[in-house]
């Protein structure tokens, strides 16, 4: 944590700080308070940057090797999401591999291909900053970044930033209403655009639909997947699936394309069911006091969204031994449908909230 | 729900609970690959692999489900239209072995008896830490009309056998079902709406697409 602290201080140094100068604030508090606090100074210093917003999430040697593009940044930036060990390892390697050049202008900008901040997964969160917030495991990873954040300012006048950015598409470039127009810093920005493409062929036909979401499909893995398809805002995606399962050519089963649209199709029940609480919620029977009063809830669901550990689950937990809580549930096609027999019920039925 | 007809061709989904050697098969299998240090599945999800079967060419489409355990949806939505399954277990862990179970029972639910399937005891490089029983897990087998097989992808055992095996089931399958189309006729075709649409001349083809239309809504 002092590392932290202390490359945060060295970050911001030459900006003056009120609180912690102010005596009657608590230590903890304010060195959270502080860091919190520089670490969205050094967002907004990012933000500054404008339209740079997706090369500086992406996380990049895009500004290194200037000449690749898209595909270059699809590589590097599967490693924000590797496990920080694994990070602070490539970059030390990535060091290495440049110092070499030590007097070269490059080196400048391979500490600021490091610096930016990926938003890690929730596990990465130790330092006690808020989620969000972007943060690392190792103290010493994190002065690197952030000083290097702060040199991001050096780089505001270099043009080869600027040149590299004409090769990249943003929400405004690609006309998206203001609406689905991302404010935040996106990571997997280039996936988010490709999948949000799909929407812009809605007259198209399956096969380039398709094609909108393998182009998307460079990052295979499930989370960010999950992430891709959330931060795309797409309306109807359901029903656009719906449509493609439907009419789409029914080889793509053998397939890369089926296998990323099963991908998508996937993310969408995820996002559903992003609420764990969802399917045990649904379910709620009650009888208070001695009444024969008992309010059921019907739950519907559908056997091919559903996996049959589910099913059984919630057999287990609401209908075994069948009828004997007053309960009674039929299975068709359609989903489960559940009734009462409020004469036969024998023992009360509680709701299950979960854990 | 349109059905794939395309011939030899057939999809594959490998199954099982995580860090069983899902991966490593399947790139030991297609690539010749191994690598001891891979953790959990970041890219290589799908992979084709054609292979020549008494003188019949055959692709098969292999559906990784890497990673993807830990999120409950993820069946269906990957082994619907599958030809065959390979369920994986690691001979070292007991759980993984009960997990296998589960799916063999998820699988004969949803899909019935269409599908081959194969069960793989993998890892058995380290015999020496064995907790499955391999006279137990090759009974078990026997009783849901799965193969077993003894797997290693770090000593390339077995794997090979098992596919090569899973695609004569495959395409035993597929002769079967081709042999029953032109007997069963129109209804039992009914939802493979493709089908209809090329074989049959547009009178029936009317009748039958009241049925389609029903069959898929």
């Amino acid at each position: 944590m002092s590392l932290l602290e202390r490359a945060i201080d060295l970050a911001i140094s030459g900006t003056t700080d009120t609180d912690s100068n102010h005596p009657a604030v608590p230590q903890v508090w304010k060195t959270g308070h502080k860091s919190i606090k520089q670490v969205y100074k050094l967002q907004s210093k990012i933000l500054d940057l404008g339209g740079s917003k997706d090369q500086v999430t992406q996380g990049t040697f895009v500004c290194v090797r200037e000449d690749k593009e898209s595909s270059q940044s699809s590589v590097t930036t599967r490693q924000s999401f590797t496990s920080p060990l694994l990070a602070a390892k490539s970059s030390v390697s990535q060091k290495n591999q440049m110092s070499h050049q030590e007097n070269s202008p490059t080196l400048k900008k391979v500490e600021v291909s490091e610096g930016p901040p990926s938003y890690p997964r929730s596990q990465n969160c130790t330092c006690g900053l808020p989620a969000g917030v972007p943060v690392h495991d190792s103290g010493v990873l994190t002065c690197s970044k952030i000083t290097s954040a702060s040199q991001y300012e050096d780089q505001k006048n270099s043009p080869k930033i600027y040149t590299n950015l004409a090769t990249h598409h943003t929400d405004g470039s690609l006309a998206s209403s203001p609406e689905y127009q991302d404010d935040g810093m996106a990571p997997y920005y280039a996936a988010v655009e490709c999948m949000k493409s799909i929407k812009r062929l809605t007259q198209s036909s399956p096969a380039r639909k398709i094609h909108a979401i393998v182009s998307a499909a460079q990052y295979e893995f499930m989370d960010v997947w999950v992430y891709v398809v959330l931060k795309s805002k797409l309306q109807k995606l359901a029903s656009t699936i719906a449509y493609l399962r439907q009419y789409s050519n029914p080889n793509l089963a053998f397939s890369e394309a089926g296998y990323y649209m099963a991908s998508v199709e996937f993310c969408i029940c995820e996002a559903v069911a992003l609420d764990p609480t969802r399917f045990y919620r649904t379910v709620c029977c009650t009888n208070i006091g001695q009444s024969k009063k008992v309010k059921v809830s019907v739950i519907k669901v559908k056997p091919e969204n559903t996996s049959l550990a589910q099913i059984e689950m919630l057999e287990q937990v609401f209908l075994c031994p069948e009828n004997e809580n007053g309960l009674s549930c039929t299975r068709t096609n359609y989903g489960i449908a559940m009734d009462t027999q409020c004469g036969s019920r024998q023992r009360p039925v509680h709701s299950h909230p979960s854990t | 729900m349109a059905t794939a007809s395309r011939k030899n061709q057939f999809k594959v989904v490998l199954l099982g609970e995580g860090c069983v050697g899902k991966t490593s098969l399947m790139l030991r299998y297609v690539q010749d690959k191994f690598n001891d240090k891979h953790l959990t599945t970041l890219q290589a999800s799908f992979l084709n692999k054609r292979l020549n079967l008494d003188g019949q060419r055959v692709n098969i489409a292999i559906w990784d489900t890497a990673g993807q355990e830990r999120f409950h949806a993820l069946g269906p939505i990957y082994y619907r239209d599958s030809n065959g399954a390979i369920l994986v277990y690691d001979i070292t862990d007991e759980d993984s072995f009960c997990k296998v179970k589960n799916w063999v029972k998820e699988l004969k639910k949803m899909l019935g008896e269409d599908i081959a399937l194969c069960i793989a005891g993998n890892k058995i490089d380290l015999e020496k830490d064995r907790h499955v029983d391999a006279s137990e897990a090759e009974a078990y087998a026997k009783t849901v009309g799965a193969k077993h097989f003894h797997t290693s992808a770090k000593l390339n055992k077995g794997i090979e056998e098992m596919f090569f095996e899973l695609s004569k089931k495959m395409l035993e399958r597929q002769e079967k079902n081709d042999a029953k189309v032109p007997r069963d006729g129109m209804v039992e075709r009914g939802t493979n709406r493709r089908k209809n649409v090329v074989i049959v001349d547009e009178q029936p083809q009317r009748q039958g697409g009241g049925g389609c239309c029903g069959g898929g809504s």
